[in-house]
This record gives structure tokens, C-alpha cells and sequence, in this order.
């Protein structure tokens, strides 16, 4: 890794200088340059991860106030059953007892989702994974030779003060446009793209 | 007599607002232990998508929140039957 990431500031391209405060992050993070420890299925033994990205937490926000929501529901369900008298104790208590496994679930499923919903981009190729419900994921990938364009656009409040957006990247032929969503750093992984689709063009990596 | 009066009451009321109530419950207690083993199951296909030091947390959280799952309804199917 360290040999690459020599041979890649020796081109004097920005996306190095832009990545070096991420480099030795945690595999557990948002942005995460230069991962150590850290494969994905059908990589090249020759196939270097120049970095790895998920989304922001604060796209997470809708999913921390459903959380707090299922928390609070017991104390919702104590004053509906309070005024029915055929509902006794067991049923007040499992009823809120339901809602904080519920809460559990929900927390744990979106932590699942976001760890799982990762962008890679390799000197070879881009993965996209998708990680949308326990019923469906999505493993998309393109080398970066069938990359035609790539775009990023913040978008809301949110990713105004938080600084997320989309990254969209336009491939070649009739494959699918690919979209990072909610990403860090949205400009950083576009310059990130840019650099290396021009490398890879040049026959540099 | 007083039993012959009672033989057309029945023991107990099916359609009382505290049967629906645990019907209720109980249909949620059951969705949610399938999507428990449903998303434990799809996690460790994951795993095999995008390896990291950092799956052995994720295994053993998936596997603790199945755990949990599982106890967890057990004790809220408890709670519900009784009422």
C-alpha cells in the first residue's frame, strides 16, 4: 500500500493531497482513505482500495427519530390502555416491552445498513454496494476505463452544514449510472475519480 | 340451576378488545422474529461481499441480536398471554 500511495504522490495529482488527512482511518468510518485490512469479493491480488466511503451519519437522522419515537411508544400505549379496563398489566407491559425490541431492531438493521452500504474505489474499478432491505442487495461495479462522467450535488439543509451529497458517475454503453449516496466529502471523491479515470487513461496505474 | 342458567355464556370472549389487542401483538412478535433471522441471514452473506477487520464485531452483533430477539419474544409472548 505504502509503494502506491509513493507512486501515486509522485504524479502530482490533487486527490492524494486531499486524501492524506484520511489515510489510517477506521474501516468503520465514513471516509476512509487508503483501508487497511479490508477486501472485497473477486479483488485482484494486484487491485489496490484507494478509498472507501459510506454515508454521512447525519443522513441517518429520519432513522434516530424513529428510534426515539419506538422508545417513547410505551409511555403512549400506558395512557391508551390506562382508560381500558380489560387490558391488565401483562399486556400494558408487553406491548411497551414489543416496542423497545422494535426500537432494538430498528437501530441495529440501520447500523447493518449503513456499514453494509459501501462505496469502494480501487485503481482498477469502482463497487458500488447496496444494502436496501433484508431481502434485496445490490453489488454493482465498472472499471474506470467505462467511466464517462462524474458529478456530485449536495443537496437540503442538512448537506449544506453537515457537507454530504450524491456522487453520480455516468458509465459508458447502456449500464446503469452509478450514485453514491449521501457520501462525505462529495468533492474530494469526485476530484478522487477524476484523477484516477485520467491515470487510468494515460496507462499510469 | 345456577349452572343450567350459565350453559349458553361462553367461557371466555373471543372478539373482547384484549383478544385483539394479543392477536395483535402476537402477529408483530412473529414478524419480527423473521426479519431477525432474516437480516442475521443476509448480513452473513454480506460479510462474504466486503471483508474488513471489523466483521468479526459485526458477526457477533448480528448474532447477539438474534439472541436477543429470540429471548426477547419469548418473554413479551409471556406477557401478552397473560394479559
Amino acid at each position: 500500500m505504502n509503494d502506491l500511495l509513493t507512486k501515486l504522490s509522485k504524479t502530482n495529482k490533487t486527490f492524494v493531497d486531499r486524501l492524506q488527512g484520511s489515510i489510517g482511518a477506521s474501516n468503520l468510518g465514513t471516509f476512509c482513505a487508503f483501508p487497511e485490512e479490508v477486501e472485497f469479493n473477486g479483488q485482484e491480488s494486484e487491485e489496490h482500495i484507494i478509498l472507501l466511503v459510506r454515508q454521512h451519519l447525519a443522513v441517518l437522522i429520519p432513522q434516530y427519530l424513529v428510534i426515539i419515537i419506538l422508545l417513547l411508544a410505551p409511555i403512549l400505549f400506558f395512557f391508551i390502555f390506562r382508560g381500558m379496563p380489560e387490558i391488565g398489566f401483562g399486556l400494558m407491559f408487553g406491548s411497551g416491552f414489543i416496542c423497545w425490541l422494535v426500537a432494538l431492531s430498528f437501530a441495529v438493521d440501520t447500523f447493518f445498513k449503513w456499514y453494509f452500504t459501501v462505496n469502494i474505489i480501487t485503481d482498477q474499478r469502482v463497487i458500488d454496494v447496496d444494502f436496501d432491505n433484508v431481502l434485496y442487495h445490490k453489488f454493482s461495479e465498472a472499471t474506470l476505463e467505462k467511466i464517462e462522467d462524474v458529478s456530485h450535488a449536495p443537496a437540503g439543509l442538512l448537506s449544506s452544514i453537515f457537507d454530504y451529497g450524491d456522487v453520480f458517475l455516468q458509465t459508458a454503453g447502456t449500464e446503469p449510472e452509478f450514485k453514491f449516496k449521501g457520501v462525505p466529502r462529495p468533492r474530494d471523491v469526485q476530484d478522487t475519480l477524476l484523477d484516477l479515470i485520467e491515470m487510468a487513461d494515460k496507462g499510469q496505474i | 340451576m345456577d349452572i343450567l342458567n350459565g350453559l349458553n355464556t361462553p367461557a371466555f370472549e373471543l372478539f373482547s378488545v384484549s383478544a385483539i389487542f394479543k392477536l395483535f401483538f402476537l402477529v408483530i412478535i412473529f414478524g419480527y422474529l423473521v426479519y431477525a433471522i432474516l437480516l442475521a441471514l443476509r448480513v452473513r452473506i454480506l460479510n462474504d461481499t466486503v471483508k474488513a477487520s471489523s466483521n468479526k464485531f459485526i458477526i457477533t452483533l448480528s448474532f447477539l441480536h438474534l439472541v436477543l430477539a429470540i429471548i426477547g419474544s419469548f418473554i413479551a409472548v409471556i406477557f401478552v398471554l397473560i394479559g
